[in-house]
């Protein structure tokens, strides 16, 4: 197969974060890193594959996995068709559905005791999604600004419309995170240039570039998501997650208001004695980087309280 | 339990005793203040009531509850003292006569105003490093709401073991926390001296008057302070979600009042928990308020 590839070029790798490695999961050689002990902590960032205006990478950790390592083996990874993963070969592939069988895989593959998962925005849905399928793998989950796990409508379509630059721009780039962000100069140059590389990889214009020719967003990934929705938030509100939840949220997200988390913890809470909510003020989608010492602390206390095997 | 024992103590604060509940050392101090004050609230609190989350804390730091004015073992002169401005001047004298120097106050219920006071107007030589409300009946807005129930209709002709053991059934989403021990601590704090001292000063029909106006003059001042000035430093707020006494949706509304706060400032809501959160999850609320406790301090150092 393909192995020798990775062994004779040097991985790619994002400069905050820890050395990487790959691991073939479903039939994708899948790019990942790790730093630190303990209860193992996997994150899943937000977007999807397909888009040529920002791309986001499992650089998007940085400063979590600066923080949270010091107390949890903390691992990042990148999903199928994007950062320095693989794209999935054929088109009926290119679903969400995909997405969590791969995150799945890749606990499977690395062999991993119950995890805690950290996902958000469309990682949100990814975790909780994976979760749900498989509660085995999983210790416990935070769930931060998701607007496709929540009920009710997202304004993000509506705030990310026809983005007034180029795409595989860095001005493209830089909007987008900033329509995101409560204070915009928190999109740093080091975040754009991450994002920028990615973007402009001949392998992840290919892949944006069939998912474009071939409709695959609006004829499946789309679709294919709302109806699996519909299946989880039903799943959520019979009370089939019985894993400690958190949901936290930044408080001026225009893409994703608050509300949306208050209804999420409402349907999760109603089953999940341990759900806790936490809002924190002045800060858009990425509470993460905007408020990575609060995140990197409400997040690991509730890592460290989540288990049942605490004595 | 951390091997830290919590002592209770009386000190003697302007020629009165105020009786706290303390365990650690240092200048820096977490400081509990609970709801239920003597004059305000409908149920009647003490200091007792943060035992179990003192005793859950991590054994670093200082961490004193304080009896307020009028309430478990701090006996009032004059009804002035029940004042939320009144309990936040001898807080902040307490403090004081106690050495400490950095403060994260905690106020639960009506207390929460007195904790978010003594922020604005901490005495000389003390210094607020954050603010943490919980279930914060003092400082959120209700404006033109209906009055609760929760405890309207007390047992009649069983005593005070009765009466407080259904205050905090009644105030609880879990009431596994309920236990005797607590029942008779603040049951014999019902019937003890501050009590009796805090009754015989609102008995006077102008102090009962002036002490309603004072809780709306207070909140008052709290919401034109938000509105016009903003806090200057971390405030976290916590909520339990089944609080019976105010919903979400208030703690919701606080969390936008306070938005004009330059520093951090979170919104948190812990599940299955009513008005007593520290209580009914000890664990829930420490893992936010020791982290909150630790950045707040140190931000207030870094300032130094």
């Amino acid at each position: 197969m393909s192995a020798p590839v990775r062994e004779t070029a040097p991985l790619p790798r994002y400069p905050g974060l820890p050395d990487p490695r790959t691991i073939e999961v479903n039939g994708l050689d899948t790019w990942y890193a790790e730093q630190g002990a303990g209860i193992p902590v996997v994150f899943v960032y937000g977007g999807n594959f397909g888009s040529p205006e920002s791309a986001p990478g499992a650089y998007a950790w940085d400063l979590a996995v600066d923080g949270l390592s010091r107390r949890f083996r903390t691992i990042v990874y990148d999903k199928p068709a994007q950062g320095f993963t693989a794209a999935p070969v054929k088109d009926e592939d290119y679903t969400m559905e995909t997405v969590v069988e791969h995150l799945i895989g890749f606990i499977e593959a690395l062999g991993l005791p119950p995890v805690h998962l950290v996902g958000h925005s469309r990682g949100g849905y990814v975790v909780t999604r994976a979760t749900l399928l498989r509660q085995d793998l999983v210790r416990s989950l935070t769930i931060v600004n998701s607007g496709t796990l929540s009920p009710g409508i997202g304004t993000n379509e509506v705030i990310l419309a026809r983005p007034p630059h180029p795409p595989y721009s860095r001005e493209s780039i830089r909007w987008v995170y900033e329509q995101y962000c409560h204070d915009r100069t928190a999109v740093t140059d080091a975040w754009v240039e991450q994002s920028y590389e990615i973007l402009t990889r001949p392998e992840y214009r290919q892949s944006v570039e069939r998912i474009q020719r071939n409709l695959l967003l609006p004829t499946q990934f789309l679709p294919g998501l709302a109806r699996d929705k519909r299946e989880t938030l039903q799943w959520l509100s019979d009370g089939r997650l019985q894993r400690p939840c958190q949901i936290v949220w930044g408080r001026d997200d225009r893409t994703a208001h608050p509300d949306r988390g208050h209804e999420l913890f409402r349907t999760v809470s109603a089953n999940e004695r341990r759900t806790v909510l936490n809002i924190v003020d002045k800060s858009g989608h990425f509470p993460y980087r905007e408020h990575p010492l609060w995140f990197n602390d409400t997040v690991g206390a509730f890592i460290e309280e989540a288990g049942y095997d605490r004595s | 339990m951390t091997g830290v024992d919590v002592v209770e103590r009386t000190v003697e604060v302007d020629g009165r005793p105020v009786r706290i509940l303390e365990r650690g050392s240092g200048t820096v101090a977490t400081v509990l203040l609970h709801g239920g004050m003597a004059g305000h609230g409908p149920w009647q609190g003490a200091a007792d009531l943060w035992r179990p989350l003192m005793e859950a804390m991590a054994p670093r730091g200082r961490v004193i509850a304080i009896d307020l004015p009028g309430c478990g073992g701090s006996p009032i002169a004059d009804a002035a003292e029940l004042t939320i401005a009144g309990a936040t001047e001898r807080v902040g004298a307490t403090l004081r006569a106690l050495g400490i120097e950095v403060a994260v106050p905690v106020g639960h219920g009506e207390a929460s105003l007195v904790a978010l006071l003594l922020a604005r107007r901490p005495p000389e030589g003390l210094s607020v490093g954050g603010v943490t409300v919980i279930a914060a009946t003092g400082a959120a807005p209700t404006s033109d709401g209906v009055s609760p129930v929760v405890l309207l209709n007390p047992p009649s002709a069983q005593g005070a073991a009765a009466r407080t053991r259904w205050e905090l059934d009644r105030l609880s989403s879990s009431a596994a926390h309920v236990t005797d021990d607590i029942v008779a601590a603040l049951a014999r704090h019902a019937d003890g001296a501050a009590r009796a001292s805090a009754a015989e000063a609102l008995s006077h029909p102008e102090a009962a008057i002036r002490l309603t106006t004072d809780l709306l003059g207070a909140k008052m001042d709290f919401f034109a302070h938000c509105r016009d000035t903003g806090y200057d430093l971390p405030i976290s707020i916590l909520w339990g979600s089944h609080d019976p006494l105010l919903t979400v949706a208030h703690g919701d509304g606080l969390f936008a009042l306070l938005s004009t706060t330059s520093e951090e400032l979170d919104f948190n809501v812990l599940g299955r928990t009513g008005h007593l959160p520290f209580r009914e999850d000890p664990r829930a609320v420490l893992r936010i308020l020791e982290p909150f406790a630790t950045r707040s301090t140190r931000r207030w150092e870094v300032a130094r």
